[in-house]
């Protein structure tokens, strides 16, 4: 059936915003006039080409940059780093390491506030679901790279909070371990739901994981095209045979296209081709 | 043809270049082989008092005995230590640090007096010092450190005056600066050079009277040593350069102009003050000739008493006998 | 094990290359003692109790003037790492008073500290600090700024960041300093003892060469200095193996 907002997370409402950077050249724009309305509780992807401001766009709803113009605003009010109500996880584990994988993730329950020996305990529960458990006391260097980006999620996740950014979190490993993680994010997320807003480059991962594929305009970025992704849940980890997937695919690759994207035409390219 | 003409052209005119290279201060025709060359090695910075060994230089003293003498600066341990390894072959030190020296096993003899009266005493604001050493009990004594002629004259002092170091405060200056001290009324006393920090005192308004060992517990003054090698291998070179050194002192003593000109060549501080280096140069004449100018011969007597004297404040063993220490027949050869 | 006799090898070969030089270039021992002349002297002066009395003394202000000069050197180090205001503010006298010879200012600053153990522990203090300084500032401005933009996800606020990232990540450069600074600190007991002490290792340095004439003994006195020297880096490599684990 069609996508499943369970109501639960806090809706994302974001308002003509735009992002104005200062560089020795003059003024950047990331992003401009993008409007966008994340319902509570759906997964939504946001693709779009490199530069496109995919990752600037997250920070905003993170609360880690102001917009230079409208307005974010996370279950009602304007979102402030770390109080609770966004978790993001990065491109990068970005693990301390000179604290153990345990101490990484409990490092957000500490910075929260919580209880001294309330955060062993509910550290070891967000390591334990993503599979990490056993490797809870080795130091950030031991960890290949998949488990240090597991690491990051329960990191993101151990402060349960109602809306989790997702900053291309696989796109640094491999395709197959790429789709199992996909299908255990969405695991993840179908056993405890919250508002999901997940950046990524691969169509593929966005069908795979999307209740809305949002397509980006390269920047300034704006909203070009939202997508609906209409296949039933749970989604296997590879939907190659699937035909309807295959349709959506093409849709938001075309509209990849249509936003004529530099690096995405052929190189010889001559003027009007299609 | 024309290289080989070159080439013996140069051949000829190379020695003629050679011997125009001639020693400085000695009359210009000599080949330099006529003078040996000979390193003396003075205290730690040129100085109007170094006045005998610049006379000696510029008035040919030295090259008449057949020497050429280089002139070097060295702080006091060094110049015993080169001169007792054959680096240096004349330098200039106080006869206290000789006897320790000498027990320490550095084979140097003293060969010369320069200083028939002891430099040092004891220098305060005038109606402070006491005329007795048993005066000096409870005061506070400013001096550059525990070592040198400065510290022996002052223990041989208090010893004279039934005292030790335990009855007076010491304030050590390591820059040399007791005066400062003693200006500012941090001490009562100071140790100094006679020929010296009064004249330093004066000039800033301070009236000071002295305390001198001489009739007290007296000690032989600075004189010339040279390596025990040297002197057992080269006397005659030992004695040449005594008498000239000699010579040019008596000079000085005679017309204190003549040193003092040759002191300002050689000296560049002298020119931010003259009047003050003259008035120590004046002073330090009175102290080469003490009672009675005697030309460098070496007081055995006093020697004597001054050894035990120093062994006595435990400065030296004794086991190195004062006679190996000194060599009287070089400037007294009956 | 292997370490140890690493440096037994190493130590002994040193002695006898020190020992060839004195036997080869004819040296008398008031010039340059051989080692074992330097071991004879320096257990008459241990039996004397003499070595002991000024080892006690430039101990304690070592120990004291690293302690001070690197409190001070880590905090400012850190402000300066911080604040790029405070850095152009501060650093061209930082640099100017590291220029200066403090051999040349230390007899004032042992008036000015009123010439006790606290004008010998602000000296020492002083010549340690640079070093200490600098290397806490790179290590300060080197935090990763990714793991910067992390926590301020967390909601961590620019003290915590400074706490919980910038200190630690800066621990490995800082002990680097650190290893300097303390070697540093040994000279600076011993100049700050020549400004105006009277006892110590300086003063005994002193005392040999200038009062009593006795090379071995001032070899003495630098043996032990050196030997100073290499235990309190030893401690601080330990320190650090401890401390820092990244």
């Amino acid at each position: 059936m069609g996508s499943n907002p369970i109501p639960s997370g806090l809706g994302v409402d974001i308002d003509g915003v735009g992002a104005r950077f200062p560089t020795p050249g003059g003024p950047l724009d990331a992003l401009a006039d993008l409007s966008l309305d994340v319902p509570a509780g759906s997964f939504t992807v946001v693709i779009g080409p490199n530069g496109c401001g995919k990752s600037t766009l997250l920070r905003l709803v993170a609360g880690l940059l102001e917009p230079s113009s409208g307005a974010v605003r996370v279950g009602g009010s304007p979102p402030r780093a770390g109080d609770g109500r966004v978790g993001i996880a990065f491109q990068q584990p970005r693990l301390v390491p000179w604290r153990s994988v345990l101490d990484n993730v409990a490092l957000a329950l500490e910075l929260a506030g919580v209880a001294a020996d309330e955060r062993a305990g509910r550290a070891t529960e967000a390591l334990e679901r993503v599979g990490l458990a056993g490797v809870a006391h080795l130091r950030p260097r031991e960890l290949s790279g998949g488990m240090a980006q597991r690491a990051g999620l329960a990191r993101a996740l151990v402060t349960e909070p109602p809306v989790l950014l997702l900053d291309e979190p696989f796109s640094a490993l491999d395709a197959l371990t790429r789709e199992t993680f996909d299908a255990e994010l969405q695991r993840l997320w179908l056993d405890r739901p919250r508002t999901v807003i997940l950046v990524t480059h691969s169509v593929a991962e966005a069908v795979a994981l999307a209740d809305r594929v949002v397509v980006l305009t390269p920047r300034p970025g704006r909203v070009a095209r939202v997508v609906a992704v209409d296949l039933p849940r749970p989604r296997p980890a590879d939907l190659t045979g699937d035909p309807r997937a295959a349709e959506l695919a093409a849709e938001v690759r075309a509209a990849l296209t249509s936003v004529r994207a530099l690096e995405l035409r052929p190189w010889a390219e001559a003027e009007g081709a299609a | 043809m024309r290289p080989f003409r070159f080439l013996a052209a140069l051949v000829l005119v190379l020695p003629l270049l050679v011997a125009c290279e001639c020693a400085p201060f000695a009359s210009c025709p000599g080949t330099p082989q006529d003078l040996r060359p000979v390193t003396l090695l003075l205290g730690f910075r040129p100085d109007v008092q170094f006045a005998p060994f610049y006379v000696a230089q510029r008035e040919g003293y030295y090259a008449a005995a057949g020497l050429d003498v280089t002139i070097e600066h060295r702080q006091a341990p060094d110049v015993q230590r080169l001169v007792a390894d054959g680096q240096a072959e004349f330098g200039v030190a106080d006869a206290t640090d000789v006897m320790i020296a000498r027990t320490s096993e550095i084979p140097i003899t003293y060969v010369s007096t320069l200083y028939q009266a002891f430099p040092v005493a004891i220098i305060g604001p005038v109606g402070e010092v006491p005329d007795d050493p048993s005066g000096l009990a409870g005061m506070t004594i400013g001096t550059p450190g525990r070592f040198g002629s400065s510290w022996h004259a002052l223990l041989a002092l208090l010893e004279a005056g039934g005292l030790t170091e335990d009855d007076v405060t010491i304030r050590e200056y390591p820059q040399f600066n007791q005066v400062d001290g003693l200006a500012n009324g941090d001490v009562d006393l100071i140790t100094g050079f006679r020929n010296n920090e009064p004249l330093r005192l004066e000039a800033r308004g301070i009236e000071v009277e002295l305390l001198t060992i001489d009739e007290i517990a007296p000690l032989p003054g600075p004189g010339i040593i040279v390596g025990g090698r040297l002197l057992g291998e080269d006397p005659e070179l030992v004695r040449s350069f005594v008498e000239a050194t000699t010579a040019a002192m008596e000079e000085v003593i005679a017309g204190p102009d003549i040193g003092f000109a040759a002191a300002e060549a050689e000296v560049p501080a002298i020119a931010e003050d003259p009047e003050v280096a003259r008035a120590v140069l004046d002073a330090t004449i009175e102290l080469w000739r003490g009672e009675e100018f005697a030309a460098g011969r070496i007081p055995v007597e006093l020697w004597g008493t001054a050894y035990a004297t120093m062994e006595r404040l435990g400065f030296i063993d004794g086991s190195v006998p004062v006679e190996l220490m000194i060599a009287p027949e070089v400037a007294d050869p009956d | 094990m292997r370490r140890i006799g690493a440096a037994l090898v190493s130590l002994g070969a040193f002695l006898l290359a020190w020992k060839l030089v004195t036997v080869l270039g004819g040296l008398p021992p008031y010039i340059l003692p051989a080692p074992e002349g330097v071991l004879e002297r320096g257990v008459r002066a241990v039996n004397s109790g003499v070595l002991w009395e000024h080892t006690a003394v430039t101990l304690l202000e070592i120990v004291l003037g690293f302690a001070v000069g690197a409190s001070a050197a880590v905090l400012t180090g850190i402000a300066l790492g911080k604040s790029v205001l405070i850095e152009r503010v501060l650093s061209p006298y930082i640099v100017a008073a590291q220029a200066v010879p403090i051999l040349a200012l230390a007899p004032l600053l042992d008036i000015w500290f009123g010439g006790g153990l606290l004008a010998r522990v602000a000296i020492c203090a002083l010549i340690a600090f640079f070093p200490i300084a600098i290397a806490t500032m790179v290590g300060i401005r080197a935090a990763d700024p990714l793991l910067d933009e992390m926590l301020r996800s967390l909601g961590a606020g620019p003290a915590q960041r400074t706490r919980l990232l910038d200190i630690p990540s800066a621990l490995p450069v800082i002990f680097g300093g650190l290893r300097v600074g303390v070697t540093l600190a040994v000279i600076g007991a011993v100049v700050a003892e020549w400004a105006g002490a009277s006892t110590g290792l300086g003063i005994l340095i002193n005392i040999a060469n200038f009062g009593l004439f006795d090379t071995p003994l001032m070899f003495v006195a630098l043996a032990v200095l050196a030997i100073i020297g290499l235990a309190f880096y030893g401690l601080v490599v330990l320190a650090e193996r401890r401390l820092v684990s990244h």
